[in-house]
């Protein structure tokens, strides 16, 4: 072998180390809430690299070598991340490798149409070949820092979140992915017409746009539908204010008309005893503090006025359907949580804690919140009964509501709140039918 | 011994818990001293003779004059690390009464007597931990006792054990296992092949560190992330206790 052919070679090999690297990098940095372990993915890039090199030498035919590139990329992410969801998996691993097909696709008849050959010559002469295997590598490297500029990452965390879309863009990837593949054959074919390398190029680019559409198209979708879930909860925080609002409001109305019963008891109470009806006086006497017991009560849950209103909205709530509602929640300001945040936080559990108990049959049902505050740390603990099973996946319970697209918006959006500030989320399950969700906060320094 | 103040203004009460708590003693075999006190000006007074050396302060809350909540005021800011639990009958003041971070505001009418005792141990067992346990350690003929809440963390290379503590640091000859041993059921979690960390010195948890109160970070590994999470979560959630 020519030592040119060597160089190409090695040429190959660092573009697709520098593929996977890139992958890798996205993979990272899109998947929520994923271990990161940089060096292993390093380490196992190089493997697959020997891997690969190992197949280009002994020239494969370009299905294969595509075939094993996804494969070595899927196994890497399937031992190493475990998310537990196929979709996000196989995006992952066929992303890159799908571009570089599509950029191989139109060079090859590019090369053929160039040199006036058929692409069957181009693929079969080792030298156009690497080079054009090379030039494919460049150009995916390229388009894929071009799409990590105008779409960040932060765009591209929502498509992950969102189970629907990701679904979308997964199933649109590998149809043409394997309808790529299995156009490859045609390089196979020796007949020399000259439409062959037209119709493939263009073939390839199309599937490349047709890809990046739908891509791109469900990206927007998630964020709207990640918008619009924040529009719905941030209704349901002015539905429950208004409660709030309505309760407080009656509370100073019978507030007001008690001062006004009162004048006028204190009056005959005052009349009677002068009469020397003692005992009526004290039956009287007897009746207003009764009277101040039931109708004046209202129990504060929270030294901080948002999340009060959510606990009051939700105590409304549980005493409708018969759950025992009890909260004393101490949240001092050094929380460093603004009020959208907490309510945020307090909104979602709260949300969840009712739904599992009104599903939950058992004869005493509760929610239960409490607080435990230290110098470091505020800890807030919300305990309530629910049936069935719960299974729980990287640390939190899988949602059994109708809509998986709405999974990983609640308590995981919580974790994620709280473990940017410092603190954690712990999650116990007590199999006698208890759920306990922990929250420790870091409190503000300074 | 345990030093227990008893302060409310309703003799029937204070006779009452009185009883309670020595059988609560009888039966967990504890030792303690009993002070009671009508008004919360004549327990100040009191408090301040015996320099606040007290570990756990029943307090009413409605009381004439001076009410629980500002007696507790005064006596935090004269430095008086009692364990305070309020007993009373006004569900009101409970949120007045975080400032003072008692243990516990136990309402008299709504409390049983487990949930009296529960409190009662867990104020016990953190008064114990509170009262200035050394840990103790040598090399050579030096010897060093450093109470344990000071110590920030340990950090072991091969067979010397570096102990950080808020005067310094001390090395001695000792390995991990021997000092999981000793300090795993006093508040201490591995947070990492080579460190061993106090858990009441946690100040924030990052993804592979962990801050500290005195201002340094340790590693926190990651085998070790789901333990700590798990220790600390149980340790902040009872006020830590363990």
């Amino acid at each position: 072998m020519k030592p040119g052919l060597f160089l190409l070679y090695g040429l190959l090999l660092c573009g697709f180390l520098t593929l996977n690297l890139l992958i890798n990098g996205y993979v990272q940095n899109c998947l929520p809430t994923q271990k990161k372990r940089p060096a292993l993915l390093l380490g196992l890039a190089f493997v697959n690299i020997v891997t690969l090199g190992v197949f280009l030498w002994l020239d494969l035919a370009i299905f294969f070598i595509y075939v094993i590139f996804t494969v070595l990329l899927a196994a890497d992410y399937f031992f190493l991340l475990r998310t537990g969801f196929p979709s996000l998996l196989l995006l992952a691993c066929g992303y890159g490798p799908f571009l570089l097909l599509c950029a191989h696709g139109v060079l090859i008849p590019l090369f053929a149409l160039v040199r006036g050959t058929t692409m069957y010559d181009v693929v079969n002469d080792n030298l156009s070949y690497d080079v054009s295997l090379l030039l494919a590598l460049l150009v995916c490297i390229l388009l894929l820092c071009l799409i990590g500029k105008w779409m960040p990452y932060e765009r591209i965390h929502l498509l992950f979140r969102c189970t629907d879309q990701r679904r979308l863009v997964c199933t649109c990837l590998y149809l043409l992915f394997g309808y790529l593949l299995l156009e490859s054959y045609v390089y196979a074919d020796r007949f020399s017409g000259i439409w062959i390398p037209w119709f493939h190029l263009i073939t390839s680019v199309i599937s490349m746009a047709a890809f990046l559409m739908v891509f791109w198209y469900a990206v927007d979708v998630s964020s709207y539908i990640e918008y619009e879930l924040k529009t719905r909860q941030t209704e349901k925080q002015l539905q429950r204010q208004v409660v709030h609002y309505q309760q407080y409001t009656k509370y100073v109305n019978d507030l007001r008309a008690f001062k006004h019963d009162y004048r006028h008891m204190v009056q005959t109470a005052r009349a009677l005893l002068r009469a020397g009806a003692d005992q009526k006086a004290l039956d009287l006497l007897g009746q207003m503090d009764d009277e101040m017991e039931s109708s004046l009560r209202y129990t504060r849950y929270a030294n901080h006025v948002v999340v009060d209103a959510i606990l009051q909205e939700c105590a409304g709530r549980c005493r409708e359907k018969g759950i025992d509602f009890s909260a004393l929640v101490n949240l001092p300001e050094r929380i460093g949580l603004g009020d959208l945040e907490l309510c945020r936080i307090f909104g979602n559990l709260v949300d969840n804690a009712y739904e599992a108990c009104e599903k939950c049959e058992a004869q005493n049902r509760f929610i239960k919140l409490d607080s435990v505050v230290s110098p470091d740390w505020i800890t807030v603990q919300i305990r309530n009964t629910f049936s069935g099973k719960i299974e729980l996946q990287d640390g939190l319970p899988l949602t059994d509501k109708q809509d998986p697209s709405q999974h990983g918006v609640g308590l995981s959006s919580t974790r994620q709140l709280i473990e940017s500030t410092g603190g954690f989320m712990q999650i116990e399950i007590d199999p006698a039918g208890i759920f306990t969700v922990k929250l420790h906060f870091c409190a503000a320094t300074g | 011994m345990l030093h227990i103040v008893l302060c409310d203004d309703d003799p029937a009460i204070i006779s009452r818990y009185k009883e309670l708590l020595a059988q609560l003693a009888e039966k967990h075999r504890m030792e303690y001293k009993l002070s009671c006190f009508g008004n919360a000006e004549q327990l100040l007074f009191a408090l301040d003779d015996i320099q606040f050396g007290v570990d756990i302060l029943y307090l009413d809350v409605q009381m004439d004059r001076l009410n629980g909540i500002e007696a507790a005021k005064k006596l935090r800011s004269s430095g008086c690390r009692a364990q305070i639990i309020f007993l009373t009958n006004a569900r009101e003041y409970v949120f007045e009464s975080f400032d003072v971070s008692p243990l516990q505001y136990l309402l008299k009418g709504d409390t049983s007597i487990e949930k009296f005792e529960e409190v009662f141990l867990r104020a016990a067992s953190l008064s114990r931990q509170e009262s200035a346990e050394l840990f103790d350690c040598e090399r050579g003929a030096e010897r060093m006792a450093i109470p344990i809440r000071e110590i920030t963390y340990f950090e072991v290379t091969k067979r010397i054990v570096t102990v950080h503590y808020d005067g310094g640091t001390f090395d001695f000859y000792s390995s991990m296992s021997e000092l999981e041993g000793r300090l795993l059921p006093r508040g201490f979690v591995r947070t990492h092949r080579a460190f061993l960390v106090n858990l009441a010195r946690i100040r924030r948890l990052g993804q592979e560190d962990i801050l500290l109160t005195s201002g340094e970070t340790v590693p926190l590994g990651r085998t070790h992330i789901k333990n700590v999470k798990e220790v600390l979560s149980r340790f902040l959630s009872t006020g830590g206790g363990l």
